[in-house]
């Protein structure tokens, strides 16, 4: 066996050793060396070309392999967010139905005499010139017909005017049929309010017979003036515009509801108050 | 006529070609084809164990395919062919930066010299032969990187088993490249005559 130790193979292994000592004297003096450049500048290309084959590769097993338990984890993914979504939204119709009994609280605390039953929207039943809706309380609540029903904040919603059981039926302020004594709560002038439908503004309610001498401005307040059916003092609306009566002995008001009857969730029926 | 007749004889080329200005010998194109697809072999594991074996880990160990190439290579050559190979080769593998350290350099070259030349004054040129010595040269190789690092502090006793799994494990893709390197070495005829 000796003589495959040739001089060649001699001399390779002592290059190598004197290599070895180099390079590690070099590369402990100057860290990265040229061959490192060379050779890894080289290989970079081709390593980024694997790496990218490596990851079409893993996506193509992905999408083979993987495809039914991506697909489950999408369904059970879907079921969970839809399961949040609807937490979210009972959360969101709980926090306003706690915003409005807090207000609510500070109204019956202005007015301790008032009792209220609270009830929901359930249906609407409006055409262009008559507005009404059903909620979910009845005369099993004690309600009756011919009572008020404001909101959380004392805004004036309507009237009950049918009652069943466990249901009953509010005709709105905007409704024409509704005649609400009122007066402006800032200079006193007494009128009377109804849906405004049958002289061509839908949502907006009308003060008639004001005494042509009354004094009007822009948002001024218009409030309950007291009867059987309305206590004192519940808001019906803001002025945003007036006007003198054809015949020039009266003026009139048009009013916005203070009432958001658009977004109505829940409203209050007034079973029982001090009529003063 | 829509297609090219088939000629029954190949026509003489009318120019030498850009290999033929080298005036390299078929057997040397032969050769220069064999030391070229060995390079391409050796870049190709070097890239397996980079980019896609890197984050395979069994029990803390991988594999190191590229010593595991180049001693197996080194199997096929007489001794100097095989101390050259492996001074060059083990030279670049240690540039590439994904070697243990500068001193690999020296062992896979010892290594793949020294079993090279057990291998030939005392065994038969058989898939065995090659692969017992290829085999011992790697474990050999991961033993003493493994006393190197613990000397040097890079590693430490308990990480023992770890060392030899991966020498094991390179061990047992050896029997997947000995048909590649065997049907490369045979490339330009028998090497030698034993």
């Amino acid at each position: 066996m000796r003589y495959l130790f040739t001089k060649k193979v001699k001399i390779v292994l002592i290059v190598a050793l004197l290599l070895t000592a180099g390079l590690a004297v070099v590369s402990n003096l100057l860290g990265t060396t040229v061959g490192d450049l060379v050779v890894q500048s080289v290989l970079t290309p081709l390593r980024a070309g694997a790496s990218a084959l490596t990851e079409q590769a893993e996506n193509i097993y992905d999408y083979i392999f993987k495809y039914e338990q991506l697909a489950a984890e999408n369904a059970a993914l879907r079921e969970e967010l839809s399961q949040i979504q609807e937490d979210n939204r009972d959360a969101a119709s709980i926090k306003r139905e706690n915003d409005r009994l807090r207000q609510l609280l500070e109204l019956t605390k202005e007015n301790p005499d008032y009792e209220l039953v609270d009830s929901y929207i359930i249906s609407w039943d409006s055409t262009d010139w008559s507005y009404s809706f059903t909620i979910n309380r009845g005369a099993g609540a004690g309600i009756e017909a011919g009572m008020c029903a404001i909101t959380e904040s004392g805004a004036v919603v309507g009237v009950v005017s049918q009652v069943g059981s466990n249901y009953a039926v509010v005709t709105s302020v905007l409704d024409s049929s509704l005649d609400i004594s009122a007066t402006i709560a800032s200079s006193g002038y007494p009128g009377i309010v109804r849906g405004a439908y049958a002289t061509g503004q839908t949502g907006m309610l009308r003060m008639d017979y004001l005494s042509s001498a009354a004094v009007l401005r822009r948002n001024d307040q218009v409030v309950t003036a007291g009867s059987t059916v309305y206590p004192r003092n519940l808001i019906l609306g803001n002025i945003v515009d007036w006007d003198v009566t054809d015949n020039g002995m009266a003026k009139y008001a048009i009013l916005k509801p203070a009432a958001d009857l658009d977004a109505l969730e829940q409203v209050f029926i007034l079973t029982n108050f001090d009529a003063e | 006529m829509l297609f090219k007749r088939k000629y029954e004889f190949k026509p003489d080329r009318t120019d030498g070609g850009t290999l033929k200005k080298l005036y390299l010998t078929p057997l040397q194109r032969k050769k220069l084809l064999k030391w070229g697809l060995i390079s391409a072999v050796l870049v190709a594991l070097s890239l397996v164990q980079d980019v896609v074996l890197a984050q395979l880990s069994i029990y803390g160990a991988t594999f190191c395919l590229v010593p595991c190439g180049i001693l197996l290579c080194a199997m096929f050559f007489d001794p100097e062919t095989a101390a050259v190979f492996t001074l060059i080769s083990s030279t670049v593998y240690y540039f590439s930066g994904t070697a243990a350290g500068v001193y690999s350099i020296a062992l896979i070259t010892l290594l793949g010299t020294f079993l090279g030349i057990f291998r030939r004054g005392y065994l038969q040129r058989c898939f065995s032969a090659l692969f017992l010595c290829a085999a011992a040269g790697m474990m050999v190789y991961e033993l003493m990187v493994f006393a190197i690092g613990c000397f040097v502090g890079s590693t430490y006793p308990a990480r023992f088993g770890v060392f030899m799994l991966t020498g094991g494990l390179s061990v047992a893709a050896m029997p997947l490249l000995y048909p590649v390197f065997l049907s490369i070495s045979n490339m330009g005829g028998e090497t030698w005559k034993e």
